[in-house]
C-alpha cells in the first residue's frame, strides 16, 4: 500500500481518489471491458438531454498535431434511457457518478435536471453550457456573463444533486465567466470544454470535418487549460474540476497545483481506455518521490 | 479486451502502396472472426488516434493476424516504415463481424462475396470460414479494383473468384455489379443468395439498388471515420432504418460494422 493520500471532497462529494473521466469520452460498458471502473474517484456520463438528440453528419472526428477534433454535436439517446440503462449498469461499482447535461435552452437543461433528481446513483450533475458543437444552446450559453449567471441560477433550482458548472474556453476572459457561474449558485465548476478548431484537407479543399469546425482536444491544449484552471482557481471560492490533454499523472498533477481539487482525462480515454487508472498510479508515485504525503497539501500553491 | 504492444512478423509491400503486415497477436488471433477489426497506433505520441484496420486472416495455432492496408495518410505511411520486430500498440478484436450462421439457412443455395479496393481483404478471412462451415454452398467471390489486381489466388481455394477493374486490365471492365450480371444472368432466381461485402460507399449503396430483383440477403460491411473505435466516442454512426420505419443511428464501430444491407441508409 501506498502512503499517499489521493482521497479527495469535492463538492461536499467523498472521492477515494480525484481522477474521474470527462463527459462524452466515456462510456461505461464499453470502458468496463478494459478495467475496474471501481478504480477511480468518478466517471461522468456523456452529455444528456431531455430527448434524444441525432448529433452531427460525418465525418465527425479529424486527427490533430497532439490532439483531436470532434464534431459530435451531443448525439445521445435522452435521459430516459441513461437512467434505464446506464445508471443501473453503475451500481455495480463503487465510484461517483457525474451526470452531464444538455439543452438548447433554460426549460431543456432544467427538464433533465427535474428528470434526475429522482434518479438512483447521480453524484453530482454536470451543465454543458460550453459546447461549441450545438447552434443553439451549448457554448451560446457559456460565453456572456449575463446569461450564465441566469441559466445557473435556473437550473439550480430545478437539480438536487451538487450542481458543477463546465466552461467554455471559447472565451475573451474566463474570470468573468467563472464568477457569473458563481453568482448563480454553482457548486463547483469544471474546466475547460473543447476549444473551437478546423481543419482543412488542402487536397480536397475542404474541411475535414463535415460540421466544417469542431472542438480541439488532446495533449496539445493543455497549458491553455493549466493555466485557465489556475486563473479561476485565484478568482473564485469554488472546488475545480481541472480538464484538458492530461495524459500522465504529471499532467494531473499540474492541474491540482495550478488549483483544480479533481482532475479528468477526456482524449486520453478514446486513445488508451486504461489511462485514467495509470494516471492514478502515476500520481500516487509522483507524489511519493516529491515526498508529498496528502493530495490535498498541495492544491492551489502556486502563487 | 487486448489493448497491448505487439510485434511486427513480418510486412511486405504487395503492390504500390498497398501492404500486407503480418503481426505476432497471438490472444487477438485466436479470438478473431471475419469483419472484425483491430485498431492500429502509430509509434508517437503526436498521432493520437487509432487506424482501424479490418482483419484479413488470423491463424490461431500460429498466433499470427494478417492485415492489409493501403498507404493513404501520415499514420499508415509510417505503418509502412516499420519493420519486422518492430512493437507496435494493437486493440482488439474489435466489431461484430459478419453473421456467418446466415449460411445455414436452407434455401441459400449460393453465397456471394463482394469486395472493392481495400474492402477485399477481409472477405478473405470470410471466403475461408465460410467454406469450412458451408462446404456444400458454393461461393462466388467477386473483387473490384482499380486497376491492376493486387489480391487473387489466395481466394481460389474457397470457390470461384471473378475480378472487375475500371481499366479491364483484368477480368471484367467495369464494377463488381457488371461482372455479377453477366454471372449470375444465369442464376436461378427462386433461390435465395446471400451476399456479404466491403468496399466503397458507392459501390455498396449500388449494391443495394441493383439486388432488390433478385431473392436476396445482403449484409454490408461499412467504413466510417473513428474516434476511438471501441465504442465511446459517438464519432461513427451509421443511419439505420429500423423495422417499424424509424431512423436509428448506430456506432459502426460497436455496433457495426456488418450492418444488414437494407437497413442501411446512404446519404
Amino acid at each position: 500500500m501506498s502512503n499517499v493520500n489521493l482521497a479527495v471532497n469535492f463538492a461536499g462529494v467523498e472521492m477515494k481518489n480525484p481522477v474521474v473521466t470527462a463527459s462524452g469520452t466515456f462510456n461505461p460498458q464499453a470502458h468496463s471491458k478494459f478495467y475496474d471502473l471501481s478504480k477511480l474517484g468518478g466517471v461522468t456520463l456523456k452529455g444528456v438531454a431531455d430527448v434524444p438528440w441525432p448529433g452531427n453528419p460525418t465525418p465527425r472526428i479529424a486527427e490533430t498535431y497532439g490532439g483531436m477534433l470532434n464534431s459530435v454535436g451531443l448525439h445521445n439517446p435522452g435521459v430516459e434511457v441513461l437512467k434505464a440503462e446506464d445508471l443501473p449498469f453503475m451500481k455495480q461499482f463503487d465510484t461517483k457518478v457525474i451526470v452531464n447535461t444538455a439543452g438548447h435552452s433554460i426549460a431543456e437543461y432544467c427538464r433533465v435536471s427535474e428528470a434526475l433528481q429522482d434518479a438512483e446513483g447521480v453524484d453530482l450533475v454536470e451543465l454543458n453550457i460550453s459546447c461549441p458543437n450545438v447552434k443553439e444552446g451549448g457554448v451560446n450559453f457559456g460565453t456572456n456573463p449575463q446569461m450564465v449567471e441566469e441559466v445557473v441560477a435556473a437550473v439550480k433550482k430545478c437539480t438536487k444533486q451538487p450542481l458543477i458548472v463546465k466552461l467554455s474556453p471559447n472565451v475573451t476572459n474566463i474570470v468573468d465567466i467563472a464568477k457569473a457561474a458563481e453568482a448563480g449558485g454553482a457548486d463547483a465548476l469544471s474546466l475547460i470544454n473543447t476549444l473551437f478548431g478546423m481543419r482543412i484537407d488542402i487536397y480536397r479543399r475542404r474541411p475535414v470535418l463535415a460540421q466544417k469546425m469542431g472542438g480541439f482536444s488532446g495533449p496539445a491544449i493543455k497549458p491553455v487549460a493549466v493555466r485557465m484552471v489556475y486563473q479561476v482557481h485565484k478568482a473564485v471560492n469554488l472546488p475545480l474540476l481541472g480538464m484538458g490533454g492530461i495524459m500522465t499523472g504529471e499532467d494531473a498533477i499540474e492541474f491540482i497545483m495550478a488549483g483544480a481539487t479533481i482532475v479528468a482525462t477526456g482524449t486520453a480515454n478514446l486513445v488508451d481506455p486504461t489511462a485514467p487508472v495509470r494516471i492514478v498510479g502515476e500520481m500516487e508515485a509522483v507524489l511519493e518521490k516529491m515526498g508529498v504525503k496528502d493530495i490535498n497539501e498541495i492544491r492551489g500553491v502556486i502563487d | 479486451m487486448f489493448c497491448d504492444y505487439v510485434t511486427i512478423h513480418s510486412q511486405e509491400e504487395m503492390a504500390p502502396g498497398i501492404f500486407r503486415m503480418v503481426l505476432d497477436a497471438p490472444e487477438v488471433a485466436r479470438e478473431a472472426k471475419p469483419g472484425q477489426f483491430v485498431n492500429l497506433y502509430v509509434n508517437d505520441p503526436t498521432k493520437l488516434l487509432p487506424r482501424p484496420i479490418s482483419i484479413c486472416e488470423a491463424d490461431a495455432e500460429k498466433g499470427l493476424l494478417t492485415l492489409i492496408y493501403a498507404v493513404v495518410g501520415k499514420g499508415t505511411e509510417a505503418f509502412a516504415q516499420y519493420a519486422p520486430g518492430t512493437k507496435l500498440r494493437l486493440m482488439g478484436v474489435l466489431g461484430n463481424g459478419f453473421p456467418l450462421e446466415r449460411a445455414a439457412q436452407p434455401e441459400v443455395k449460393e453465397i456471394i462475396l463482394v469486395g472493392g479496393g481495400l474492402g477485399i481483404p477481409p472477405m478473405l478471412f470470410l471466403a475461408r470460414k465460410l467454406h469450412e462451415m458451408y462446404p456444400e454452398k458454393g461461393i462466388r467471390m467477386f473483387n473490384g479494383f482499380r486497376s491492376t489486381p493486387w489480391i487473387e489466388e489466395e481466394f481460389h481455394p474457397y470457390g470461384e473468384v471473378f475480378n472487375a477493374s475500371d481499366d479491364g486490365k483484368s477480368g471484367f471492365q467495369g464494377n463488381v455489379i457488371d461482372a455479377m450480371e453477366y454471372k449470375l444472368i444465369f442464376t436461378d432466381k427462386d433461390t435465395k443468395a446471400l451476399l456479404y461485402t466491403c468496399g466503397p460507399i458507392p459501390m455498396m449503396k449500388a449494391i443495394q439498388k441493383w439486388q432488390t430483383g433478385y431473392n436476396m440477403e445482403t449484409w454490408f460491411s461499412l467504413e466510417e471515420r473513428m474516434g476511438c473505435g471501441f465504442g465511446a466516442c459517438a464519432g461513427c454512426p451509421a443511419k439505420l432504418r429500423m423495422p417499424d420505419g424509424s431512423i436509428k443511428k448506430e456506432g459502426v464501430c460497436k455496433m457495426g460494422p456488418v450492418f444488414p444491407g437494407e437497413d442501411v441508409i446512404f446519404e
